[in-house]
């Protein structure tokens, strides 16, 4: 690969993050220095438009919870498009799973009223932009370590970046991209010692572009919808919360209509959906199996993106 | 298609949505309706999930 041309550097000591405007085909590289095994969250936002954000959720639900080289940010509902792209990744060990900690944890778990945190870091790399506490969102959490055990509690394992080890973030969007140094020094985040990660901007290459143009999730999706869609523009300015005399119900598909049909089964037929309910695995009823095993199968062949069912995972 | 004394009729209950996605995919399948479109269904997944 060409080398990129490094536009910006910047070390973040421990205890700071540094919010920094990343163009559409620029690249974000969040680098370990010293020991490495850092952890390093980071929030993103539509550089023209603060209300379209990075949204955990949706890129946990398109890449699972551990996103890596090849996966999307995905920005909220109902914008819900990719915004940047993951381009290199030499850990591999992100996590889209742990909210960022915050001054509360540290108080309730440890009794630490006053303690380093990634809430109040973001908040104040945030401010910068004229951004609020209450602005900043769910973390991509580069470079930890995470799992879920068996009883679906999920749990922080050792931090297993290198001095080196890097990240690359390929911004789709022009952004206000915001990492920090994750502020948890007793907790196993980023084994029991905060660290400096070392951030730079390089124009991105044609490849890595490339990488991305023609992935179906990009779109366009009416459903990826631009501010003129909104049915409330204007961003509401004051806290307090009062109803609009003037609302008028409109929601999507509304009222939902039954229709009945009905399917003949021949005895074959019959036979393989008795075996189907005999199961107790798709439901009680014929009509319930049935319609379980259809909309299965077409999840199974025609549905775009992760299926989400779990008997489907081996496909 | 005319029941016969060894059909079995199961009515399924369905919304305007689902329907809109039964009849999409009528008609970008060899199915020739919705009863066979469920048909092909019932057929493929028990072949794909049956012991």
């Amino acid at each position: 690969m060409t080398e990129r041309t490094l536009l910006y550097e910047h070390v973040m000591e421990p205890a700071t993050g540094k919010a920094v405007e990343l163009l559409a085909g620029q690249v974000l590289r969040i680098e370990q220095v010293g020991v490495g095994g850092q952890c390093a969250d980071f929030n993103c936002f539509n550089l023209h438009d603060y209300k379209e954000h990075f949204h955990t959720g949706r890129t946990r639900h398109m890449h699972g919870m551990h996103p890596t080289t090849g996966d999307f940010l995905w920005s909220a509902p109902p914008r819900d498009r990719p915004i940047a792209a993951i381009v290199a990744d030499t850990v591999r060990t992100n996590d889209v799973l742990y909210p960022r900690c915050s001054g509360l944890l540290f108080e309730y778990q440890f009794g630490a009223a006053v303690h380093t945190n990634c809430h109040d870091i973001q908040a104040e790399a945030q401010r910068e932009y004229g951004l609020t506490s209450d602005d900043v969102h769910d973390s991509f959490n580069f470079f930890m370590h995470t799992g879920v055990d068996q009883s679906g509690h999920p749990f922080i394992a050792d931090n297993r970046a290198k001095q080196g080890d890097y990240v690359e973030i390929f911004a789709l969007i022009d952004l206000l991209a915001v990492p920090n140094v994750c502020g948890a020094d007793i907790m196993a985040t980023s084994n029991f010692e905060l660290k400096p990660l070392r951030i730079a901007i390089y124009e991105g290459l044609p490849e890595d572009l490339a990488q991305f143009e023609g992935r179906p999730e990009r779109g366009p999706f009416v459903n990826q919808r631009t501010t003129a869609a909104l049915a409330a523009r204007p961003i509401k300015a004051d806290r307090e919360l009062y109803r609009d005399d003037s609302y008028v119900p409109n929601f999507v598909n509304y009222p939902i209509s039954i229709t009945q049909v009905s399917i003949s089964l021949n005895p074959e037929q019959q036979a393989m959906l008795d075996e189907l309910v005999a199961t107790g695995e798709y439901g009680s009823t014929d009509a319930d199996v049935l319609r379980y095993v259809f909309f299965s199968w077409w999840i199974s062949r025609f549905m775009q993106g992760p299926k989400h069912l779990d008997q489907l995972a081996s496909d | 298609m005319m029941a016969n004394e060894d059909s079995r009729e199961v009515v399924l209950r369905l919304n305007q949505q689902q329907l809109e996605l039964v009849d999409q995919t009528v008609g970008r399948t060899e199915a020739g309706d919705r009863a066979d479109l469920f048909l092909q269904a019932l057929q493929e997944f028990h072949s794909e999930n049956s012991s």
